[in-house]
């Protein structure tokens, strides 16, 4: 019980985050300096098509019409038009966002089942060379950026060994599978298609590594240390003195209050895995929403600006809320009220 | 009769930052079967690290640990001290809260340290957890053991941590400060408590403590121990009643009493650095009493049958030579 | 007394650094590491070669507008360190002048952002009730957004120049000061000293600057230095899509991104600004992780 209102709690918070959100992204884009139509058509579009398009986007409502008529159009999921694309923004988003999806989650699979693992063996073969190799891979992941990834992995495996496609979901030719999720990969499998699916998978490969990368090593440091600090704590001590084998110590013992606060932090990191997408997509030209999101933003395109950063708000908040949930869950003493002394 | 634990000659060097720190310069212990001996100390001058070196729980590097440690008669590696540990040789630890793990419940870590007695079926397993925890005095196991830590009192979490210890019948439980992070009259309760367990079983208690009260409750023998020294050792009684080391003088001295004069004196000076300690006795330059001799280690003196005490001032031989014993200090 | 940061690590004397002995023990604790003396010396080298950026590089006038088609696209050579980019410029000297961007924003970024984060904390942290509440709920709602993505967000509505770059990095960073200060004042709040202080009738100002900030110091500092590579890498990733840095001025950043179409033939000129990327953060990292292990902080 004390969970689920945790739980409840934790969601109506994150939706006054959206809330609040949605509005501070319309007042940014309504009080930039200048007029926003006139830098969104350039100085060469004429003083009528200037016009116009302030109509159009109702520039000249006062502030709180503008913002309710926003409102309804963004619970409506209607964000406008797209000045690049010329198409709903709706629309944009809604065949632009699973190609990013896919990759976030390919890389957040990679961060989690290659990243906390690393992290364990590490902390167990502490000051060994396999433990020096993984800091050393984790500090490296660290410091770089995705982009820097992105690019050397590119010379790597696309240019000099040429195993793996540069550009593009699918190779050209390769048709796409009925589209249910919109994910590439899952839709092809569900189709039975599995040379699309191979395929696929084979264009996924590079820009999700290349995401994933920073991520993993992120996860593998705060498990290792994480796992290092709890080793040295009282309760583990009081383990080892009643004599427990060492496996059973590390993976029951250990474990379990290592993984929250990596988690925890692991969570952000899972949401910057959004932000750097944006990166990657550039190097890979990869058709999501990162490489659209910095298009509009180089066209100064409000209503696609818009669109964007709230497909990517209600992201995070999600993210944040499943942590949340999952944090939850692993340590008792957030989910369960405080019951104080018992006597 | 042999004792159950012997411990000879062990001693303890951690490498820091300034050099060597020589934390242990040769300690020497005896614990009788169904024997209850105290092991007391200011803070600071090893206690806690000779119990983890004796239960073979201290990490390799940093520290060199040497010396003889026998169970029964028989001298144990680390491989085999870590069989006995849980079984027959078990611990009480110091802080309740922090030596429970927090993301599990009582049940389950209760569980596995029964498990660790012997492999029963979880029913059986389950029967004992509940019985432990009443003869610990825990009113509702059921609850107590569906619980987790931070839901129970410091009281509570402490007599599961002596559940824990006596669950599995060992020969020798290792109590390090019992209580102490406990109200005055919990840590009371919990004292009688362990007092009554173990004397109704039989058990072997080595009890370290820096508080005398709790040692003259509790102990049959005491070994006051400074600087990683051991410099006396008496029944409990004789200790209180005729102290013989000058540490253990004042030490007794500097307790508050309800009755006489004034403020009680303290001991002047400091506990040495272990990098760089006094060569021979390591209380020489607080003593009230040194002599020239005191510059090499005095060996333990018997000052009555079952009586001993690390000073050279029961050595006639050495009083003798050094004619008169000079002031305070050198 | 014990600090929190002792009780965390265990060590009585981490995060109080008072004496002179103090500061020889973390000296020897950090030189202790070899990585962490080798972040120094990288962070020296380039913090020097900034510095002394127009008299240690072949070709300053290379920073600013200049074109010699005639030495285009050359590969590494001894005239040309690094080789030249698509319009004659030496990589080598861009590079170096590159750095003073890099770090002028990180800089600039930490200025603007320390300082009210940790403002923001400390009266959080000391003040307690609304305030305290107000404060926290907008840090989290920060904090749970990524910094690349706020900075990108804020950077959307903003003509893309260094300037505003810097101000949006520095609106997405005062948040983590703001926490790390909170978390440190809180726990500090109710040791003796504070006490000591409210009891002697000491004002706020007094109480929140003399005596719980200088025991946040080390972590804050520790935190700056690692920030410093984060805000490096954050600000190349901005310029990287060209929402930083604007051309002709070198940034390390856009230059990747101008070389990255010239991949793989003419591999140095993304390749040299994105090692000089990796090793600035890489120097940064050590140096703070150096720090925090010396210190015995957390940050």
């Amino acid at each position: 019980m004390g969970y689920l209102l945790f739980l409840l709690r934790r969601a109506v918070l994150s939706l006054v985050v959206l809330v609040g959100l949605s509005v501070l992204i319309f007042l940014i884009a309504r009080v930039i300096p200048g007029d926003p139509a006139r830098i969104a058509l350039g100085p060469l579009a004429s003083r009528e098509q200037v016009e116009a398009l302030r109509r159009d986007l109702r520039l000249d409502d006062p502030l709180p019409q503008q913002y309710l008529h926003y409102l309804r159009g963004v619970v409506r999921g209607d964000f406008g038009h797209s000045l690049y694309t010329r198409r709903p923004v709706a629309e944009d988003i809604r065949e632009l966002f699973p190609a990013t999806f896919e990759l976030v989650l390919a890389a957040g699979l990679l961060a989690v089942l290659v990243g906390i693992p690393l992290g364990v063996v590490a902390a167990r073969h502490r000051d060994t060379w396999v433990d020096n190799a993984v800091r050393l891979f984790a500090f490296a992941g660290v410091v770089t950026p995705a982009f820097v990834w992105a690019i050397l992995l590119m010379l790597l495996f696309a240019y000099a060994l040429g195993v793996l496609p540069v550009t593009g979901r699918l190779s050209p030719g390769v048709l796409p599978p009925p589209r249910v999720t919109g994910l590439v990969t899952v839709d092809a499998l569900l189709a039975g298609d599995l040379a699309t699916a191979g395929d696929a998978l084979r264009h996924l490969v590079l820009p999700a590594v290349a995401l994933a990368l920073a991520a993993i090593a992120q996860a593998a440091r705060l498990t290792r240390a994480n796992v290092l600090d709890v080793a040295r704590r009282p309760y583990i001590e009081t383990v080892r003195a009643f004599g427990l084998p060492e496996r059973v110590v590390a993976f029951r013992y250990m474990l379990k209050p290592a993984l929250i606060p990596t988690v925890t932090i692991l969570g952000l990191d899972i949401a910057a895995l959004l932000a750097n997408a944006f990166l990657v997509e550039a190097v890979f030209d990869w058709p999501g929403i990162g490489r659209y999101g910095v298009q509009v933003i180089l066209r100064k395109d409000l209503n696609a600006i818009v669109g964007t950063v709230m497909i990517v708000g209600v992201f995070f908040v999600t993210i944040n809320f499943l942590i949340d949930v999952l944090v939850g869950y692993l340590d008792p003493r957030i989910r369960l009220s405080q019951t104080g002394e018992a006597g | 009769m042999a004792p159950l634990l012997e411990v000879r000659g062990l001693r303890v060097t951690f490498s820091g930052y300034r050099g060597e720190s020589r934390v242990l310069a040769g300690v020497d212990l005896e614990v009788g079967a169904g024997e209850q001996v105290g092991l007391v100390g200011e803070t600071g001058c090893g206690k806690s690290v000779a119990m983890k070196a004796i239960l073979g729980l201290l990490p390799s590097p940093p520290a060199r640990v040497e010396g003889e440690v026998r169970f029964r008669g028989r001298a144990l590696g680390p491989e085999e001290l870590r069989a006995l540990r849980g079984r027959e040789i078990t611990m009480i630890f110091q802080d309740p809260m922090a030596s429970l793990n927090p993301v599990f419940t009582i049940g389950q870590q209760l569980h596995d340290v029964i498990l660790r007695g012997r492999k029963v079926p979880p029913r059986a397993a389950a029967a004992r957890a509940r019985a432990i925890l009443r003869e610990v005095r825990l009113p509702d196991p059921d609850r107590v053991l569906r619980a987790y830590p931070f839901q129970l009192s410091g009281g509570m979490r402490q007599r599961v941590l002596i559940a824990m210890a006596l669950v599995n019948e060992p020969d020798l439980v290792i109590a390090d400060e019992p209580g102490t992070a406990l109200d005055v009259t919990i840590q009371a309760q919990i004292l009688l408590l362990l007092r009554d367990l173990v004397e109704r079983q039989g058990i072997s208690v080595l009890l370290i403590s820096h508080n005398l009260g709790v040692v003259r409750q509790v102990t049959r023998r005491v070994c006051v121990m400074y600087a990683g020294t051991i410099v006396e050792v008496a029944p409990t009684a004789a200790l209180f009643r005729t102290p013989r080391h000058p540490y253990t003088q004042g030490l007794l001295a500097a307790v508050p009493k309800l009755t006489g004069e004034g403020v009680p004196a303290g001991i002047e000076g400091m506990i040495p650095d272990y990098v760089a300690p006094p060569p021979g006795c390591r209380f020489a330059p607080r003593c009230p009493y040194a002599m020239a001799v005191c510059d090499t280690p005095p060996p333990a003196i018997p000052v009555g049958p079952t009586h001993q005490a690390a000073c050279w001032l029961y050595s006639s031989e050495a009083v003798l030579a050094s004619g008169q014993a000079h002031g305070h200090g050198r | 007394m014990i600090g929190p940061a002792a009780a965390r690590t265990g060590r009585p004397n981490a995060g109080v650094v008072r004496s002179r002995e103090g500061w020889r023990r973390v000296w020897w604790l950090f030189t202790r590491n070899r990585l962490s003396v080798l972040g120094l010396a990288i962070v020296a080298l380039v913090v020097g070669a900034t510095l002394l950026a127009p008299w240690v590089t072949p070709y300053p006038h290379h920073a600013r507008a200049f074109t010699d088609f005639a030495h285009a696209n050359l590969p590494p050579s001894r005239t040309y360190l690094f080789g030249t980019d698509g319009i004659g410029r030496d990589i080598f000297t861009r590079v170096v002048f590159g750095y003073r961007f890099s770090l002028l924003l990180g800089v600039v970024v930490l200025s603007l952002a320390v300082p009210t984060g940790v403002l923001l904390g400390l009266v959080a942290g000391y003040v307690r009730g609304p305030v305290e509440t107000v404060i926290m709920r907008v840090t989290d709602v920060f904090l749970s957004i990524p910094p690349l993505a706020l900075a990108l967000a804020v950077m959307a509505v903003l003509e893309p120049n260094l300037q505003n770059a810097m101000m949006a990095v520095s609106l997405t960073w005062w948040p983590w000061y703001t926490r790390l200060v909170y978390s440190l004042t809180t726990s500090v709040r109710h040791e003796g000293f504070v006490l000591a202080a409210e009891v002697l009738g000491a004002p706020r100002a007094h109480i929140l600057f003399r005596e719980i900030l200088p025991n946040c110091l080390p972590s804050v500092v520790t935190k700056m230095t690692l920030d410093m590579a984060f805000v490096i890498l954050i600000g190349s990733s901005l310029s990287f899509l060209g929402l930083g840095v604007q051309p002709p001025d070198p940034d390390l950043g856009t230059m990747v991104a101008d070389g990255a179409r010239y991949m793989p033939d003419l591999w140095w000129i993304a390749l040299f600004p994105a090692l000089a990327i990796l090793l600035v953060v890489l120097g940064f990292n050590l140096l703070g992780d150096g720090l925090r292990d010396a210190l015995g902080v957390e940050v």
